[in-house]
């Protein structure tokens, strides 16, 4: 293969492959879409490996691993030709001004030590998936942070193509989305220092494809007749993939961008089938990587582990409200591989990243914050598009009966049991067949002194399975005076 | 007894006074000036799509024709009652085939037919599961899902309890408007029917409409007027409403009751519907103090028909 076109080819189809990505989180975001069809998670075999190893595995493992076997052939394709995140660096790239000015090669190792250790935590149970996997970080930032920017700014352009785009009663955004937009936008940064800093550096699926793509059978192979050493392939690699001199590769950081093909004045440049023996890599793939290096990331690995269990272990007696199918606590930690695309998909706009809330080991979780959106007592999507099954998938009816929290009234700002004036709007919107909350006649002197029949709201524990619609739809301002709490019965009890 | 000739003759004129008058209305009557019934009730023996395609063009033959209401060119807005993300089967939101016999009438009369709510759960999901969606596609007609950007501030003449109300801007350019409620229980309004359908063209927190409830519902009829009235009583909620009720809590009354003044079509919906007695209802008792209509159910004008 020698022709400059595939340096055209390849971003083209990187360009296509993002739109889908795009289409697809807008898809998902329609509350009518089929929601099993997110399937972006789990495009990543670090998800998928790590997953394993900790003991959730991600459901649908047919495209990573597909990708993972065609890495044997292609080498690490999947990063310049695929990868959502690759895409965008790659934009940003082209806008960043680089300086460049940092050794490279001494710190390319680092990505394998990410790996190794995350390898490491995941025998002792702590999935760093929802930490470090490339796929859930742009996948969480371009669902939580970018997407409501995009959608409230190109809501018109965007109802051309989806009917029903507008069909929400506010705008929606997502509760933390600023430490959504930090990570993101460090690494984005970090191109500052270096192209593609976080798939040369830091990426552990670039790692772990890596490691493959050392002994890959497509390869870059250099006529060495042709060849002046002009340096004009090694500068223009984003990868630093090509040795100075230009004629040796390290085949494992080469991403079959057909960059140097492009830059080549001399055409001494092809890329062919070659078994790694014949065409030999410059260098192993973690080059420099010392025994005190690897003890460092173990113990680091050690310290972000101890999360689990330490001061900062997931706290039973949280406030937070999971979403409707969620695992017990502890378990629904290990599980979720913090994707986001429960919040995406869910039609009220109800579901929120955790910072902190639900302990540093649980950053990034999804939480239901009852005054911003409710849970829908028909929908089940959340529990569809989960890859990893955190969120269980229910059936219409198991949902409509798992309780995720139950409701009290605040009656010192209630409006019937505090001003004695009718309101029952949380009696209205009960979705439950025999109502969780009804009404009690009784007659009662009004703020204006006179005798009235009013309407007294009470909740029935029994049959409130806590969907947060009272709290949602409470006229009260700011505290709505009827609030969802943790249920008495332990996450994942039914109640018959 | 005895009549003296004067008295004779009086009453002769007196009596041939009260023949032509007589004969005047008939020919009143001949030429079209006749006022129609109150309300017109169509009832069915069993619930089809035919039968209810039936009933909908009985309606409108005694109501005097389609054509008296929707012109061609017409912009036509249903408003069917699609607050809640349920199916037909759980009787929330109005019959989906109702809707689409009435739209795909007003089509054929010449009409451009929109269909619109607000609903209380997500608009796309509310329109979806109904079958609203599918009705519309059928009829042909458009369906709107309401922008949160356009309402119009409205003065409500007469408030009882609001000065202003944020309409929907199609409502107020709509040349014909017709109200498709269904027929259910409520649990603060006690019956929601036509009057209180209308809270879903209203923009604002719905929250707040709900204290002072009864005297909302009459402001929002009053700073909106509706053309037609078709209340869907095919098959009603009598408990647990709005929006919940086991199927115990439904019934099938398959009545489908047609007026042009919504007090009155609820007034008679509360009574022969529901067997509640229009008086004892808020809004409704309301609605008569500032003269929108009589709820004096007997001494209504009425057709009833059996399709």
């Amino acid at each position: 293969m020698k022709s400059k076109r595939w340096s055209i080819y390849r971003a083209i189809v990187q360009l296509l492959l993002w739109s889908v990505f795009i289409a697809s989180i807008i898809y998902l975001h329609d509350p009518v879409s089929n929601a099993s069809l997110g399937f972006y998670p789990s495009l990543s075999i670090y998800s998928i490996t790590v997953g394993y190893i900790s003991g959730h595995a991600v459901k649908y493992v047919l495209l990573g691993i597909s990708i993972f076997v065609l890495t044997f052939v292609l080498g690490r394709f999947f990063c310049g030709w695929v990868c959502p995140l690759g895409a965008t660096i790659d934009a940003v790239d082209g806008i960043i001004q680089h300086k460049e000015k940092i050794k490279a090669h001494s710190i390319t190792r680092i990505k394998f030590l990410v790996f190794y250790s995350s390898l490491f935590i995941a025998f002792l149970g702590f999935n760093a998936a929802g930490y470090v996997d490339p796929i859930t970080i742009v996948y969480r930032s371009y669902e939580l942070f970018l997407y409501p920017f995009v959608s409230y700014i190109g809501s018109e352009p965007l109802s051309w193509v989806l009917p029903g785009y507008q069909a929400r009663d506010y705008p929606f955004y997502y509760y933390n989305w600023a430490w959504i937009a930090v990570v993101f936008l460090v690494v984005l940064g970090l191109s500052a220092f270096l192209r593609r800093f976080w798939c040369r550096v830091l990426c552990p699926l670039g790692a772990m494809y890596a490691l493959v793509s050392h002994l890959s059978l497509f390869r870059r192979v250099v006529n060495e007749n042709k060849c002046t050493h002009c340096g004009a392939c090694v500068t223009g690699c984003r990868m630093g993939a090509i040795a100075t001199g230009g004629v040796g590769t390290r085949e494992h950081e080469c991403i079959k961008c057909f960059d140097c093909l492009k830059n080549c004045n001399y055409e001494a440049i092809s890329f062919t089938f070659a078994l790694p023996f014949k065409v030999k890599s410059v260098e192993f793939p973690g080059k420099g990587i010392t025994r005190r290096d690897l003890l460092v990331a173990a113990g680091s690995g050690m310290m972000v582990a101890a999360s689990k269990v330490s001061l900062f272990a997931a706290s039973h007696q949280s406030y937070i409200i999971r979403p409707p199918g969620a695992l017990p606590e502890t378990q629904f930690l290990d599980a979720c591989i913090r994707c986001g695309q429960c919040m995406n998909v869910c039609p009220t706009n109800a579901l929120h990243p955790c910072i902190t809330e639900a302990s540093f080991y649980g950053m990034f979780t999804p939480r239901l914050i009852p005054r911003i959106g409710y849970c829908e007592f028909t929908c089940t999507r959340c529990g569809q598009v989960c890859p990893t099954g955190a969120i269980q998938k229910l059936k219409r009816k198991e949902k409509q009966k798992f309780v995720i929290g139950t409701a009290y009234i605040l009656h010192d700002i209630c409006i019937p049991w505090s001003e004695h004036t009718n309101c029952i709007v949380c009696e209205e919107v009960c979705p439950v067949a025999n109502k969780a909350i009804t009404l009690e006649k009784k007659i009662a002197k009004n703020k204006h002194g006179m005798q009235v029949e009013v309407l007294l709201p009470v909740v029935h524990e029994d049959r409130c399975i806590g969907c947060g619609i009272c709290e949602n739809r409470c006229p009260v301002g700011g505290q709505a005076a009827i609030v969802v709490r943790k249920p008495k019965l332990s996450i994942g009890e039914y109640y018959g | 007894m005895k009549i003296s000739r004067k008295k004779f003759i009086s009453s002769l004129i007196h009596t041939s006074g009260l023949f032509v008058l007589t004969s005047l209305t008939g020919i009143k009557k001949v030429f079209g000036v006749e006022k129609t019934a109150d309300v017109v009730v169509i009832k069915t023996e069993v619930l089809t799509e035919k039968s209810i395609y039936a009933m909908v063009h009985k309606g409108f033959d005694e109501m005097g024709g389609i054509n008296k209401f929707v012109k061609r060119g017409n912009k036509v807005i249903i408003k069917p009652n699609i607050g809640f993300n349920s199916t037909p089967e759980r009787a929330h939101t109005t019959n989906p085939v109702l809707v689409e016999a009435v739209a795909s009438m007003c089509k054929k009369a010449g009409a451009h037919v929109t269909i619109m709510d607000r609903p209380v759960h997500n608009a796309r999901m509310c329109y979806r599961s109904s079958g609203i969606e599918d009705a519309a596609k059928k009829a042909g007609a458009d369906i709107v899902y309401m922008h949160r950007e356009k309402f119009k501030k409205v003065s409500v003449p007469g408030g009882l309890n609001l000065d202003t109300l944020d309409v929907y801007e199609d409502i107020l350019e709509a040349d014909v408007i017709i109200n498709m409620p269904i027929a259910k229980h409520h649990s603060a309004a006690e019956l929601t029917l036509a009057m209180k359908n209308l809270m879903g063209v209203i923009g604002g927190n719905r929250g707040f409409y709900h204290i002072n409830l009864h005297r909302n519902i009459v402001d929002f009829n009053k700073a909106v007027k509706v053309n037609l009235v078709i209340l869907d009583g095919l098959r009603i909620l009598t408990q647990h409403g709005p929006s919940s009720g086991t199927p115990e809590d439904i019934k099938e009354a398959r009545t489908v009751i047609f007026g042009t003044n919504p007090v009155m079509v609820d007034a008679y919906a509360a009574k022969h519907l529901f067997g509640i007695e229009p008086s004892s209802i808020g809004y409704l008792n309301l609605a008569a103090q500032s003269g929108m209509g009589s709820i004096n159910v007997n001494t209504y004008s009425t057709i009833i028909k059996t399709v």
